[in-house]
């Protein structure tokens, strides 16, 4: 089992640290949009770029399509939020989390070319903080902390 | 890291370390929330400061006046006019100018209106009301920025409550409310006109609430929005700066007999 590694005291603080910080982050972001009753993701949508535009596009452009986008996103940020800081259901909230960033990033591809309209506060060249996130969420899906510090230990507690 | 210490004496239960090691976390939820409850009563207190500040219910859901007396912003026609343009681009015969500047003066209302016009190039000035405390931009949406040397507004300035570079009020259509406190991205989206106008949930494009209106009135006898009279004061208004623009001179209007002299 994944969760059977042994790790050095301070090998499980900074993965724990580092799942917390992403896990705070992820809710801030989903709750902020929740107490916005104006937020909506079509103008994100509308604004994609790159190879997939066009199915971003065409998620913005059905109102019933976009309120289930709206719902995911919004509810999807503050469960794996909650996921990640607590270490419950933590696997799935990771790999929903990577899901998700990946979207982001196909969604805003930082390429050569493609320029958006919310400027960027950095200047990325195929990397970005999206898929830097979803590369430190990878990490913690295969160094697996939940089973040391979270609430996955006691649900499932070993034998 | 072994567990196998603690597992010890948790044969037939939860041993305390194991909850603790389970719970770990859950303070930083405790601060989370604490965070998240500052940050917005901080923003609900500087919305809420300038609502007040300028005159309007914190709670206000639309805008239907604009002055403090409930009058709607109408001008009517202006006392006088003055143009100057010309033909600077298109040269192929024609005889409407592509370059108009035209300047109206309303003495009642100490303002000036200043229309500017030109065919050659596309870039977009947009309106702007201006004032001694502020401007208003209007175009697809509304918003209400603080002149950075205003009077009325110079304490909260100097506190750094308000920042004349972001508007002091905004309105999109669509949203819900009259926003105070409006997020960059927000301001971005709109100003590239990437929103609409929202009836009922569904996107509409403007004109055809206009062109629903005019038919609607026709069907019940009813008056739209611009009616007769708004009609005749943009015609009048109009047809003013064009004749200072083909008479080369400063037109007035004659309230008392209706004639452009």
């Amino acid at each position: 089992m994944a969760g059977d590694i042994n790790y050095s005291n301070r090998q499980l603080i900074m993965q724990v640290v580092m799942r917390v910080l992403i896990g705070w982050h992820f809710l801030y972001e989903g709750l902020s949009k929740l107490v916005n009753p104006d937020w909506s993701s079509v103008a994100f949508l509308l604004d994609s770029k790159g190879f997939l535009s066009s199915f971003f596009y065409s998620l913005a452009s059905n109102p019933e399509v976009l309120r289930v986008v709206d719902f995911l996103n919004v509810w999807g940020l503050i469960l794996i939020g909650l996921g990640l800081i607590l270490g419950l259901f933590s696997r799935i909230s990771i790999i929903a989390g990577i899901a998700l960033l990946g979207m982001y990033y196909l969604s805003h591809p930082p390429f050569v070319g493609y320029t958006f309209s919310v400027p960027s506060e950095g200047a990325y060249l195929w990397i970005n903080k999206n898929l830097i996130e979803m590369a430190a969420l990878a990490v913690l899906l295969v160094f697996p902390t939940w089973m040391h510090i979270g609430v996955d230990r006691l649900i499932f507690k070993r034998k | 890291m072994s567990d196998s210490a603690e597992n010890k004496n948790g044969s037939s239960g939860i041993s305390r370390r194991e909850v603790v090691k389970g719970l770990a976390t859950i303070p930083v939820l405790g601060a989370f929330a604490f965070a998240f409850y500052r940050k917005r009563k901080r923003a609900r207190q500087i919305r809420n400061s300038i609502m007040e500040n300028i005159s309007l219910n914190p709670d206000e859901t639309e805008i239907t006046d604009i002055t403090p007396t409930g009058e709607k912003i109408r001008l009517g026609i202006p006392d006088s006019a003055v143009s100057s343009g010309g033909i600077y681009h298109f040269k192929d015969g024609r005889t409407v100018p592509d370059v108009l500047h035209t300047v109206f003066e309303f003495n009642e209302y100490d303002l000036t209106m200043m229309y500017s016009a030109t065919l050659a190039s596309s870039k977009d000035r947009g309106k702007v009301l201006m004032g001694n405390d502020g401007y208003m931009e209007v175009g697809n949406t509304m918003r209400v920025y603080d002149d950075r040397d205003s009077t009325r507004y110079k304490e909260k300035l100097n506190k750094g409550i308000i920042d004349p570079s972001i508007p002091i009020l905004s309105y999109v259509p669509g949203k819900k409310n009259i926003d105070a406190v409006t997020s960059a991205t927000d301001q971005y989206f709109a100003g590239r006109g990437l929103l609409y106008t929202y009836r009922g949930g569904k996107r509409v494009d403007t004109t055809h609430l206009h062109i629903k209106e005019w038919l609607n009135c026709i069907r019940s006898e009813g008056t739209p929005s611009c009616n007769i009279d708004r009609g005749f004061d943009e015609a009048i208004t109009a047809h003013m700066g064009t004749m200072a623009y083909r008479e080369g001179r400063r037109v007035q209007w004659d309230r008392e007999n209706e004639t452009i002299f």
